[in-house]
């Protein structure tokens, strides 16, 4: 094509409608589907550097919790004391709950839902999770600590994160379905979304090198 | 006519999302919105049908998130829907004309945008002297520059069909473009 015309075109990919437009339109969607948190992300402008700063963030926050909420506390008071200081552990601490009460039943199913909406290839690996999150879910009975589940949650996305740089996809997965039977809504999954998105994008054939310019 | 173009384009059904997935689908449109509405518009949306169009792709795509298998980008996945949104649109025979992206110029506040909006609407009217098939190839590969698998996955073209329509629309376009100067 001429120069005039690839200009032409250039320009012309420059048309975008304004943000209050695309606005009006994500406020449509949301009155149809509820809240679309604009968190959730998306892996291609994400890379695994952004996914290893959210992780050591969460292993800080881990840390911290862990130093200020000993696991040997119990009694009621202080636990209402540390809620008032640390909400964003209180959402953790209501994940956890519910998923002490799960059946295991429920989080097997939970697990394969998540599998199959972010890395269906990766549905048969979820079976190993029930497994995984009853055993967990009976630890954390024991003694229920806000730090350790976020603990838990970061040493499974670590363990995927290890497992996709020494290219086993197959256990990266496998963390990954147990985070998602483990922690459904827990603080790390857009991480664990945009992880296994980053999975789903490595079994995609390679880039095509070949000329565009049609003979 | 008139009230055929009057009723709703698109019959929405309310879905329940669940947490993740609207976590996903917000990134995604806030990624993706934009390309994908320039895509529409490139395939002959009209302006006035754009919005719900945009809409309607990312309904679509709430309920398909949980059969998304991973074998495309997600940018591809959405393009494949939208591709289908439009063909609805053009189903329903509300192409919009040239004239009307006229009016949309006047409209355009900075010379920038002015420029921009100038350039769409003169590949708009090149776009309109291709059939169908090849103006959505084109719109894939030299606007959103999708590579060649890619846009055979989005369009369910074959490779080989994809590069014939390709080079086609790539001719015809470079014909319209040199009338267009001659005629200026």
């Amino acid at each position: 094509m001429s120069d005039d015309l690839s200009a032409l075109i250039g320009r012309a990919r420059g048309d975008r409608p304004s943000p209050e437009r695309l606005e009006k339109v994500h406020a449509k969607l949301e009155r149809e589907l509820g809240p679309l948190p604009p968190g959730g992300g998306v892996p291609a402008s994400m890379g695994p550097t952004w996914i290893a700063g959210a992780v050591v963030l969460a292993a800080v926050i881990a840390l911290v919790a862990w130093r200020v909420w000993p696991a040997e506390t119990t009694s009621e008071a202080e636990t209402a004391t540390e809620t008032e200081t640390a909400t964003a552990t209180e959402t953790e601490t209501e994940t956890e709950t519910e998923t002490e009460t799960e059946t295991e039943t429920e989080t097997g199913t939970e697990a394969e839902t998540e599998t199959e909406a972010a890395a269906p290839t990766a549905a048969p690996t979820a079976t190993a999770a029930p497994t995984a999150a009853a055993t967990a879910a009976a630890t954390d009975t024991a003694s229920p600590s806000p730090g350790s589940s976020l603990r838990e949650e970061v040493a499974l996305l670590e363990r995927a994160m290890g497992a996709r740089e020494r290219g086993d996809v197959e256990e990266a997965r496998i963390a990954l379905a147990h985070h998602a039977a483990r922690f459904p809504d827990g603080i790390l999954a857009p991480e664990r979304l945009r992880l296994s998105a980053e999975l789903d994008a490595l079994a995609l054939p390679e880039p095509v090198t070949e000329p565009r310019v049609i003979p | 006519m008139l009230q055929a173009l009057a009723m709703p384009l698109f019959a929405s059904v309310p879905v329940t999302l669940a947490p993740d997935h609207a976590r996903v689908l917000g990134g995604l449109y806030r990624e993706h919105a934009g390309a994908i509405f320039r895509a529409l518009r490139r395939w002959g949306v009209p302006d006035r049908h754009a919005d719900d169009a945009l809409q309607e792709t990312f309904l679509i795509a709430s309920r398909k998130l949980g059969e998304f298998e991973g074998r495309s980008t997600h940018l591809t996945w959405l393009f494949g829907i939208a591709l289908r949104v439009a063909r609805g649109v053009r189903r329903k025979r509300v192409l919009e004309t040239v004239e009307d992206w006229d009016a949309v110029d006047d409209r355009s506040g900075a010379d920038e945008q002015l420029d921009t909006r100038r350039a769409a609407a003169h590949l708009d009217r090149l776009l309109s002297s291709l059939d169908e098939s090849q103006r959505e190839v084109f719109v894939l590969a030299e606007l959103e520059e999708l590579s060649a698998p890619e846009i055979a996955e989005i369009t369910g073209a074959k490779l080989n069909t994809v590069y014939s329509r390709l080079r086609l629309a790539r001719q015809a376009v470079q014909k319209a473009f040199a009338d267009s100067k001659g005629d200026s």
